[in-house]
């Protein structure tokens, strides 16, 4: 079992920009998890462990795209109509017993193997759609102009034999299963799921369903966090409301450090304050905060408690959820042994303004528009305050100003993160 | 005129935007993005397989044979995939 060392997330302190801090963590954190072997049904959302390599081609042999008829280009007339008798018919899983000869027709089916030529040569190199030609008695009438090669797919033209097809770190979805299964794999090396431990703190919180009582609020980050958790295919273990103490909190953190992975919190790890999680953290290993520059974000707590990654979100909703994508899902990628794919961004036009400094990056939560024809449109979704959870709701993605931008006009293009990139 | 770089055309480039003014012969955004691919090897790799890249001319989706003109605004960047 991989440990970490305790000053993996150390900073000299300052504010970071987020590519620095990306770059750190691909720098210094290492995969902890371990590799199995799952069947094919079994493999989505799994990261892969090795690269995939093919040991055969797709598709195997020169086939046809079409229904239709195998024949030489060459057999045909350029400037009129060719006759050339069919001689013989080969369908999908089946194969010609002979070459094909030249000046003859063979009746194929999509998928169907082209035949062979005559003393182990070419054979036909192009296909002809029934649609396109006519059948007259016992021979095919085909019409000029078809280009060489047309309906006909190549050996190894989706996958060759012999190359990486997969590569390690991939998280995988629906289209790789079926190319593992395209090349006759029964399963697959993956990594095992990275076991994250998510707990909240504070007197104030209660749990859902519970009664609530003046001055107490719901856990909500808990939840939200859960879900972030287990998009990335983490195996979470919800440890709830821990009591506001110190040593339960050590006990609780020392307890979840043997069989997990990862510890995760939000809110009561800031500096300065009356913080017992930051002392059950540094009596168990040690503390760093990453001050991005970032808004909206507020320093991130990171650190290792018994040779296990510690994370401490800030308390605010709509902070957990920005610095969860830019920060934590990047560590628990690197930790999951996944590739830290940066999500895209696309440009979208802004049908508002925005000031800001530099110096930092910003986010904007916004809804879209389609347009038909051009670039969708942003507008800014739900309520101007950061803590406000339902405004991540109401939004399809966040624009992102960058850390030299000095803000945004009315009209201008700008750069559009959508959320269904990176929770997930 | 401007050019707008996004996703992995902006990681290959290296920049994200810039204002670039090509020669006189440079009238389409297909002679435009051959004309960029000479600007150096980050460009020659991003603009390797043009069916992998869209394009927008002053924010309206264009095809490679649309005129491109000094004060436009011209972005690049992978096809959006759907939701």
């Amino acid at each position: 079992m991989v440990q970490l060392t305790d000053d993996c997330f150390a900073f000299d302190g300052g504010l970071i920009p987020v590519d620095q801090a990306l770059a750190r963590v691909r720098e210094r954190i290492v995969p902890v998890t371990d590799v199995e072997t799952v069947p094919l049904d079994a493999g989505l959302g799994r990261v892969l462990a090795a690269d995939v390599v093919a040991g055969m081609s797709v598709p195997p042999h020169d086939n046809s795209a079409v229904d239709g008829w195998a024949v030489y280009a060459d057999d045909l007339a350029a400037d009129g109509d060719t006759r050339l008798p069919e001689g013989g018919r080969v369908a999908a899983g089946g194969h010609l017993d002979r070459p094909q000869r030249r000046g003859e027709a063979v009746r194929i089916f999509t998928g169907a193997p082209m035949p062979g030529g005559p003393d182990g040569g070419p054979g036909p190199d192009t296909v002809f759609m029934q649609e396109d030609c006519r059948v007259d008695g016992d021979a095919v009438v085909f019409p000029p102009g078809i280009r060489r090669g047309a309906n006909r797919r190549f050996a190894g033209e989706d996958v060759k034999a012999g190359s990486v097809v997969l590569r390690a770190g991939r998280r995988l979805g629906p289209p790789d299963i079926g190319l593992a299964a395209s090349i006759g794999l029964v399963g697959l090396p993956v990594r095992t799921a990275l076991r994250v431990a998510v707990f909240s703190t504070g007197d104030e919180v209660r749990e859902p369903g519970a009664e609530r009582g003046a001055g107490a609020i719901y856990d909500s980050n808990r939840f939200t966090l859960k879900a972030l958790l287990r998009s990335l295919g983490c195996a979470v273990t919800d440890l709830g409301i821990l009591a506001d103490d110190r040593e339960a909190i050590r006990a609780a953190l020392v307890d979840a450090a043997a069989t997990h992975d990862v510890l995760i919190t939000s809110g009561g790890v800031s500096t300065g304050e009356e913080d017992h999680v930051r002392a059950a953290v540094e009596a168990e290993g040690r503390l760093d905060a990453w001050r991005l520059a970032i808004k909206p974000g507020r320093p991130v707590a990171l650190g290792v408690v018994r040779g296990k990654a510690f994370l401490g979100l800030p308390g605010n909703p709509v902070a957990v959820v920005v610095t969860f994508l830019h920060i934590a899902r990047p560590v628990l990628m690197a930790l999951a042994g996944a590739e830290i794919r940066e999500a895209p961004r696309f440009p979208v036009r802004a049908d508002f303004g925005y000031r800001k400094k530099p110096g930092r990056r910003e986010y904007v939560r916004v809804r879209i528009e389609p347009v038909p024809g051009g670039l969708p449109i942003a507008r800014r979704a739900g309520s101007e305050g950061a803590g406000v959870l339902s405004s991540l709701v109401a939004a399809d993605g966040l624009v992102e100003l960058a850390d030299d931008a000095m803000g945004l006009s009315e009209g201008d293009t700008a750069a559009y993160l959508p959320f269904s990139e990176v929770m997930r | 005129m401007k050019l707008l770089y996004f996703a992995w055309v902006r990681q290959r480039i290296g920049v994200g935007n810039e204002m670039v003014t090509p020669p006189d012969g440079v009238a389409t955004v297909a002679a435009l993005v051959e004309w960029l691919r000479g600007r150096g090897p980050g460009y020659a790799e991003a603009f390797r397989d043009t069916r992998a890249i869209r394009c927008a001319v002053n924010q309206e989706y264009v095809e490679p044979d649309h005129p491109v003109a000094a004060g436009d605004e011209v972005a690049f960047f992978p096809p959006v995939t759907g939701g």
